[in-house]
């Protein structure tokens, strides 16, 4: 009986650290989806909005976050065979707020800098998926596509 | 044989749970040698509502001064700006962060954000409070104080957020039914306004719940459950762009100052509302107690599968759809696995 277990436990880590099909759907269930690929988003008004320090790491992520609220950006990745391999809507604000406050929590000054803005960004790559190669941003405020770029890692 | 199931049980569970666990992960950076002020940060980030129900991390990390780079802009010693924000959000992400948060050991007071995810700052001197009015910004939550005109100038002239809508009133109405028939699709927090809280006043002839009520500050909520429903969501009047040219009618989803207005107050009931389905939005999952709540609340949002989108047509746009059948990923699986127990059997 206590073999069995051993065997049960030991297979049950297996799958979950699988990586064939079979164990991605499972883990798509459970809610695992692929190994992490970390990124910076920045977006000014003065030039085009890009993803910078690009890294693959091994912790493996669940993107629960794909559809988030209010997103004004869409990130299109790609393979090496230009295949579409995964999007995620994401909110990036327009705007940079400088505010001083008193003693008493009441906002005295305040500056709205219209300006860039960066966040961290993760997406969650298979194996199936191949490795990301590129990548495409759209705008939903005003629905502008800014041009395929080549992720450098 | 009972204790080794029970071993087994929990090794399983354990190993499971390691393997799936995924919190949302906040670090702050500090500059302060005795990190209290980023303490306290952690602790009213995990008490406060809706916070308090989520699976969140924070993790404070200890840096040099010229690693922060933080300094006063513009000419107004109180504005802190930190110029090496990208390190910052590189070590965050580096480290598993999600989000990076900065505090800045300084005696003078204030706090300043870069929004919208960027890093949300503030000074030693602050309320703990400051660094979540900050945090809102980062999620799109506006102001809801009186902006002077040159900011009014800038933001006023922007869409709605997720806290402030602008409507221009059609007074008069010819009943609520009316006023929400015309309105109830342009306000963002339209779902969260109950059938019985009117939108309307004096008989449904004027458009607003009612004015947003700013000598009354909203309770701080430091428990796990949502704020009493006696301020109900609704469409009250605010003041942020009282001073843009032309003026600019605002509308909010709370009846009293919130956080957004006077850091000493709490979020309220709309706004804790509005920040719980940012944060499950954002990827932050609830505490496994309140799991069940949030299932029978809503239904599960209908996600397409990876890279199934339509998008326009350049480069290739096909779907990587290399899943074999179950069957055969089955023994592929079962195969990888044994070559697996080999490895750890060899070891």
């Amino acid at each position: 009986m206590s073999k069995t277990l051993y065997l049960i436990t030991l297979l049950s880590v297996l799958l979950i650290k699988s990586e064939t099909s079979f164990a991605q759907n499972l883990k798509k269930e459970l809610g695992i989806c692929g190994k992490t690929m970390g990124a910076i988003f920045k977006s000014d008004p003065k030039a085009e909005p890009i993803l910078t320090s690009l890294v693959m790491q091994e912790a493996e992520f669940c993107d629960d976050g794909r559809y988030e609220k209010n997103a004004n950006f869409i990130i299109y990745v790609y393979n090496a065979k230009s295949e579409l391999i995964y999007d995620k809507h994401v909110y990036l604000n327009e705007h940079t707020f400088l505010e001083q406050t008193n003693s008493k929590g009441e906002f005295k000054k305040t500056k709205i800098l219209p300006g860039s803005n960066s966040r961290i960004v993760k997406f969650p790559i298979t194996k199936e998926m191949g490795e990301a190669h590129s990548y495409k941003i759209q705008s939903l405020v005003d629905n502008k596509t800014y041009g395929i770029r080549k992720i450098k890692w | 044989m009972k204790t080794n199931l029970k071993k087994f049980a929990s090794v399983s569970t354990c190993m499971l749970v390691m393997s799936n666990a995924h919190a949302y992960k906040y670090i702050i950076y500090t500059d302060d040698v005795k990190t209290d002020k980023a303490e306290q940060v952690a602790s009213m980030m995990k008490t406060t509502y809706p916070f308090s129900k989520l699976d969140i991390e924070i993790e404070v990390v200890r840096l040099q001064p010229h690693e922060l780079e933080c300094s006063s802009k513009y000419g107004i010693d109180r504005l802190v700006m930190c110029d090496n924000v990208a390190d910052i959000q590189r070590r965050a992400m580096l480290a598993g962060g999600d989000q990076a948060m900065i505090i800045k050991d300084t005696e003078k007071y204030g706090g300043s954000s870069q929004v919208g995810g960027g890093v949300p700052v503030m000074t030693t001197a602050g309320g703990p409070r400051v660094m979540l009015h900050e945090y809102m910004h980062t999620l799109g939550l506006c102001d809801e104080y009186e902006y002077s005109e040159p900011e009014a100038e800038i933001y006023c002239k922007d869409s709605d957020r997720p806290n402030l809508v602008f409507i221009e009133p059609l007074d008069p109405y010819g009943g609520d039914s009316v006023a929400k028939g015309i309105h109830m699709g342009s306000i963002p927090w339209a779902s969260d306004i109950s059938a019985n809280t009117p939108i309307t006043n004096t008989d449904g002839t004027r458009l607003g719940t009612g004015d947003v009520d700013f000598t009354n500050k909203v309770p701080a909520n430091s428990s796990d459950v949502a704020e009493a429903l006696s301020e109900p969501t609704g469409l009250y009047k605010g003041k942020i762009c009282n001073q843009a040219v032309p003026k600019r009618v605002s509308w909010h989803p709370g009846a009293g100052a919130t956080i957004m207005e006077n850091t000493d107050a709490g979020l309220g009931a709309p706004l804790e509302k509005v920040v719980e389905k940012i944060m499950i939005s954002k990827g932050a999952k609830l505490k496994l107690q309140y799991q069940d709540e949030v299932e029978a609340k809503e239904p599960p949002q209908k996600e397409e599968s990876a890279g199934s989108v339509v998008v326009t047509p350049e480069p290739i746009e096909r779907i990587n759809n290399t899943a074999r059948s179950f069957f055969k990923s089955f023994f592929s699986w079962a195969k990888e696995a044994i070559e697996n127990v080999k490895k750890v059997l060899s070891l």
